[in-house]
């Protein structure tokens, strides 16, 4: 602010001119501070119901709390069954992660390296299985699935949720390999590197940022799914955190203080996750989708 | 890759070796899908196979007493006369419109008022708190406004008690406006993403071509129009291709708020595939529909890749 007034002023201009500015400058926050009010509002209006009781929710939801009533969240925890879907969803999501990270590396360090004609075939097929709708495939993968025994088990869908999650993870991992330096690797190679020593010593700790990216990202998203995971995950000892919610949540809508404190509890990790490592995430957010 | 051409040659000029050298190129060959190979695997037998095989499950009946049985193109028929599916496909018509428009505005809009944002600190805080609602999960995000728009402790207290009782209205359970109450709910949690998206490419603007308009005089609509869209229009093309594709499968947020009622008022394609296959038990009926829904989003993306292959910077 500072430099823009002197600017203003070295040029001849009248302080009037500057201050006009600077008042320009302040309009643009109207819009801004309308938005994210808006953007807001829910979430608040969320945290404060969830420590609210259930008679002053129903009574009025936009108001301020009636006192503290954080054994909601106790009771919200253990009606809900979240102690097994905590444990599954974590299984989930991190072995999804790992597992997006380790065939979506190979696979776009593949595609970034060699040069055949497969690889323009294989781009175009992961861009057009982003116009997959997931119900178009959902019933014969069910049955699939059926055949396999692999209904009601955390590997099943974390097998699902890898292949859902490849195609993105590799567009983004793979334009990122595009804009690292070559030489590295070529030496790495004169000195007798095999082509899988390169890639593990030079090209992961290079690209890491892009890993940590993706596995955000990944982390996120499987964290969140519902509909795939409650089609496959039927038993309530198997189910994620975000299908106990939405089957939880069905049921006791009569309870809104349980229900609010059990939405709370349900997106905190994700949350709580993104507003650490923000930067990471857009930055992968970003790089991934604008080249793809 | 550069390594491809240099083996060539040295298998050339060594004749002697030429097994050696037939299964050391043979090596060679495979190495790349040693690296692809896993991951196109998977997704073939997770999603490719099943999905072509839908076209198969497409051309069978399954209703209680026909289990599998093959009756050609009858369910496709059956779609052109579905009204349930005419009703849908308009729902995605009129959730497409939307979305091309409020949200690519939010985004972009909001993204211009933030880059122009001097503190790089109240732009991390706004980024932040706009890209915030993302991160909530769909199954939080609908009950949520399902709350917001209940009749009896939602947001109509409010409005009564502000005197607009004409704008309390029967959010979810009216007809005329269910869809649209959940296209606000989807958009609340839309928005701040493409917002990120167009940060990003508005950062990627060359510097050069402001300062190049500025000394031939632009003003600021002249900047906007002749340097910022153009220079925005492949992000715009590919988050319009993106709206396209996502608004022909939205679903979460109509499955939980309010299952493509009342009365069909908020079906849309995916809500109606998911109601035959999971609810009414009709697998072959649903397929059929999956593959007319997922030809039509392919028309977009084969348009894509055309114009990309064609060199079109788009």
């Amino acid at each position: 602010m500072v430099t823009q007034v002197d600017r203003t002023r070295s040029l001849g201009g009248s302080g009037a001119r500057a201050l006009r500015a600077a008042g320009l400058r302040g309009l643009l926050h109207v819009p801004l501070i309308i938005l994210a009010i808006t953007a807001l509002f829910p979430l608040a209006l969320l945290f404060v119901n969830s420590v609210k009781s259930d008679a002053a929710i129903k009574a009025n939801a936009f108001t301020l709390p009636d006192g503290l009533h954080w054994d909601n969240f106790v009771h919200a925890w253990q009606t809900a069954n979240y102690g097994p879907a905590f444990r599954n969803s974590l299984i989930v999501s991190v072995a999804s992660v790992a597992l997006v990270c380790l065939l979506g590396g190979l696979c776009a360090y593949g595609l970034a390296r060699f040069q055949m004609r497969a690889v323009n075939i294989i781009l175009v097929y992961l861009l057009f299985s982003f116009s997959l709708p997931g119900l178009l495939y959902l019933v014969p993968l069910f049955i699939l699935w059926h055949v396999l025994g692999l209904i009601d088990t955390l590997q099943g869908i974390i097998l699902i949720y890898t292949a859902q999650y490849l195609p993105f993870s590799i567009m983004l991992l793979r334009s990122y390999f595009l804009g690292l330096p070559r030489d590295l690797e070529e030496a790495a190679r004169i000195d007798g590197a095999s082509e899988f020593g390169v890639f593990r010593r030079i090209i992961i700790p290079l690209a890491w940022p892009a890993f940590a990216s993706v596995g955000l990202i990944v982390g996120i998203w499987t964290w969140n799914e519902f509909v795939f995971a409650l089609t496959f995950l039927p038993s309530q000892d198997m189910q994620t955190v975000a299908v106990r919610y939405t089957s939880f949540s069905g049921q006791y809508t009569q309870d809104l203080a349980a229900s609010t404190a059990a939405a709370t509890i349900m997106i905190l990790p994700a949350m709580v996750l993104f507003l650490l490592l923000q930067k990471r995430f857009i930055a992968g957010m970003t790089a991934g989708s604008i080249r793809a | 890759m550069a390594t491809l051409p240099q083996l060539d040659i040295h298998a050339g000029a060594r004749p002697i070796g030429a097994g050696v050298a037939r299964r050391r190129s043979w090596r060679r060959r495979a190495t790349p899908w040693l690296y692809i190979g896993p991951a196109v695997l998977l997704h073939v037998f997770v999603i490719g196979g099943p999905a072509v095989f839908t076209f198969f499950l497409s051309l069978t009946s399954w209703n209680g007493f026909t289990f599998g049985k093959f009756i050609g193109l009858a369910n496709y028929h059956q779609v052109l006369g579905d009204s349930t599916a005419g009703a849908a496909m308009l729902n995605n018509i009129r959730w497409t419109i939307l979305f091309l428009t409020i949200p690519i505005a939010l985004g972009l809009g909001s993204a211009l008022l933030i880059s122009r944002l001097r503190s790089s600190g109240l732009q991390m805080t706004y980024r932040t708190i706009f890209y915030l609602p993302a991160t909530v999960s769909s199954a939080v995000v609908g009950r949520l406004w399902q709350w917001i728009y209940d009749p009896f402790y939602g947001i109509n207290n409010l409005l009564s008690a502000w005197g607009l009782n004409n704008l309390a209205l029967g959010w979810l359970s009216d007809p005329a406006v269910a869809l649209y109450s959940v296209a606000a709910a989807d958009n609340w949690r839309w928005w701040g993403f493409l917002m990120i998206i167009f940060l990003g490419a508005l950062s990627n603007v060359d510097p050069v071509l402001y300062e190049a308009a500025q000394i031939d005089g632009a003003g600021r609509w002249a900047l906007f129009w002749h340097v910022t869209l153009p220079s925005l229009r492949p992000t715009l093309v590919f988050v319009g291709l993106l709206t396209i594709i996502w608004s022909f499968q939205v679903i979460e947020l109509i499955l939980i708020m309010t299952q493509g009622g009342p009365s069909n008022a908020s079906m849309t394609l995916s809500m109606w595939i998911y109601q035959q296959a999971i609810y009414n038990y009709n697998p072959g009926y649903a397929s059929a529909i999956a593959v007319l829904m997922s030809l039509g989003c392919s028309i977009f993306i084969g348009g894509f890749v055309y114009l990309r292959f064609k060199g079109w910077d788009v």
